[in-house]
């Protein structure tokens, strides 16, 4: 018998199925592409979602106190507008000063024209269901947002929803100037806090005191609410990080000759 | 509504341009004469009288007049028959003007309290009691013109019907039914006003709603292609997008609402005159 090599074009006395066995095992990877991510890697990528959880967690805030009556609506927009003005300079200015400008034309005419038609909105339907739905739209914004560290992109499905549960919020207020003050919050932690964040990403401390400065916000609306969220910021932040950089060593992908061919771009 | 003038016979075309040229030449406006026509295509009398009319032209070009107006002649002894029954043995024919009139506003009465229920958000729909009220408020001042109009058009309409009910009992049962049909139609023309402004309404709001829909996932109707693509919107655009939704679709179900009580009464209407029109065509056919 020849030399076998990996040829079908010449005719040999081997099989064509023959293959010799230290040759296709010989070529086994075994976890070709790992990265492995360190404890501060995965806590800085964890944090971009505890931030977005926790401006949603500061908008509902926003609607119990405005709905209480714990903060005036005056008080609340001039948080609201500090906030606006750290956000826009942590995000620099992306586009020119006039586009920026003419953004905030549009959210102020559209909000502050529309309120009057959303506050009475949903008068005959029930609070319960209200908050329902815009639980269940502000679940919908976590899940489909772009927590990429790289670059943000709004993605148009998950600020649609949770400008809708803005509005069905905004529409059990008092009045059309509270409803208008609630959805100018909705529009700075939803709109522009999220390209604020995107820097924060390496300052890890600020994010820290952010957050718990939210979850005593929550402790003050009341301590069971305070507590949940403190949960689940612990647990997505630090002990979620911990155990993914742990289960780390567990990873095992093997690459062969038997896989399909991936082109090469 | 039934459109009974479709299966009109149309008189051939260059006796239509002959008409139009000659009042051109009189200097009269032709318009007048084209609302005229298209009127009495449009009743029940008018179209079944051209259809009657071509149907013996038919029959004397076929030399079957004969039959044809045996036909005729048990048609009229039918109406004759029906009209002493009436006028015997249930209302005189002072009274018959009454119950037509009657029944005007006993339609009337029933419409506005149907439009009373409906703004105070019946059987725990989730109506918006504000737009509820104010499309409400329309159709009850809509039903006010009407209410007027029929005020003033009362004592013409029941001079007008009086003389004709003795005229009516001579001239056949098809004819009476005719009449009857469009006698029908001017008493509940209004509903069919009510009908389109909520269907126009209703569906404008649904095609506002499902464009918006597809700006909610991020993406639009591409025409070229017949297709919805993926597409970049600007957040303004987003927030515009999402406030409009979300009102609409708040307020669908009023709008909604509207839509079908108002189908219902226009589709019930449409029935009677389906049933009257294929008695009338059961009377053509026999020839």
């Amino acid at each position: 018998m020849g030399k076998w090599s990996r040829n079908l074009y010449e005719k040999t006395d081997y099989p064509d199925t023959y293959t010799p066995d230290d040759c296709f095992l010989a070529a086994i990877h075994r976890n070709k592409n790992l990265n492995k991510y360190t404890l501060h890697e995965s806590v800085a990528c964890a944090s971009q979602v505890t931030l977005q959880f926790s401006s949603v967690i500061l908008f509902y805030s926003g609607y119990i106190y405005l709905k209480q009556g714990w903060i005036s609506s005056f008080n609340l927009l001039k948080l609201d507008l500090i906030l606006a003005l750290m956000a826009y300079l942590i995000a620099g200015t992306s586009s020119s000063l006039f586009g920026d400008f003419r953004h905030l034309i549009i959210f102020v005419t559209f909000g502050y024209g529309l309120t009057p038609v959303l506050f009475k909105l949903t008068d005959t339907i029930s609070t319960d269901t209200i908050h329902t739905m815009s639980w269940i739209m502000l679940f919908l914004h976590l899940l489909l947002h772009n927590y990429s560290v790289k670059a943000y992109d709004t993605k148009p499905m998950s600020l649609n929803a949770s400008l809708f549960s803005a509005v069905c919020l905004a529409s059990r207020l008092d009045s059309s100037w509270d409803a208008f003050v609630l959805l100018s919050v909705a529009v700075v932690l939803f709109v522009l806090f999220p390209m604020a964040r995107v820097r924060l990403d390496q300052a890890l401390g600020l994010a820290f005191v952010a957050e718990s400065v939210v979850v005593g916000v929550c402790f003050s609306i009341s301590c069971g609410f305070g507590l949940g969220v403190a949960c689940a910021m612990v647990f997505v932040n630090i002990i979620a990080p911990m155990l993914f950089v742990k289960w780390q060593s567990y990873k095992e992908t093997i690459h062969g000759p038997w896989d399909e061919a991936v082109p090469l771009m | 509504m039934a459109s009974p003038g479709d299966h009109g016979c149309a008189p051939p075309s260059n006796s239509m341009i002959g008409v139009h040229r000659l009042s051109i030449m009189r200097g009269v406006s032709c318009h007048w004469w084209w609302v005229c026509r298209r009127t009495w295509q449009l009743s029940f009398t008018g179209s079944y009288l051209l259809q009657r009319g071509h149907l013996l032209r038919q029959a004397y070009q076929k030399h079957r007049l004969g039959r044809c107006l045996f036909w005729l002649l048990v048609d009229v002894l039918m109406g004759y028959a029906w009209a002493t029954l009436i006028l015997a043995h249930w209302a005189p024919s002072t009274q018959g003007v009454q119950l037509v009139l009657g029944a005007m506003d006993s339609v009337v009465l029933y419409l506005r309290r149907l439009i009373t229920w409906l703004m105070d958000a019946p059987a725990g729909l989730k109506l918006n009691s504000v737009l509820s009220s104010a499309l409400g408020k329309f159709f009850l001042y809509h039903i006010h013109l009407w209410v007027t109009f029929l005020h003033l058009a009362t004592p013409l309409l029941s001079q007008a019907l009086s003389r004709t009910m003795g005229v009516l009992s001579y001239l056949g049962l098809m004819l009476q039914i005719s009449v009857a049909q469009d006698t029908f139609n001017l008493v509940t023309f209004h509903v069919h006003c009510f009908f389109t402004y909520a269907r126009r309404l209703f569906l404008s709001q649904t095609h506002g709603l499902q464009s918006l829909w597809r700006l909610f996932r991020g993406k639009k109707y591409n025409p070229l292609r017949d297709r919805v693509d993926t597409s970049h919107h600007d957040v303004d655009q987003l927030f515009v997008g999402t406030l409009a939704f979300t009102i609409l679709l708040f307020l669908y179900p009023t709008t909604l609402v509207y839509f079908a009580v108002f189908k219902v009464l226009d589709l019930a209407i449409v029935a009677l005159h389906w049933l009257a029109s294929g008695l009338v065509q059961l009377g053509l056919s026999f020839q």
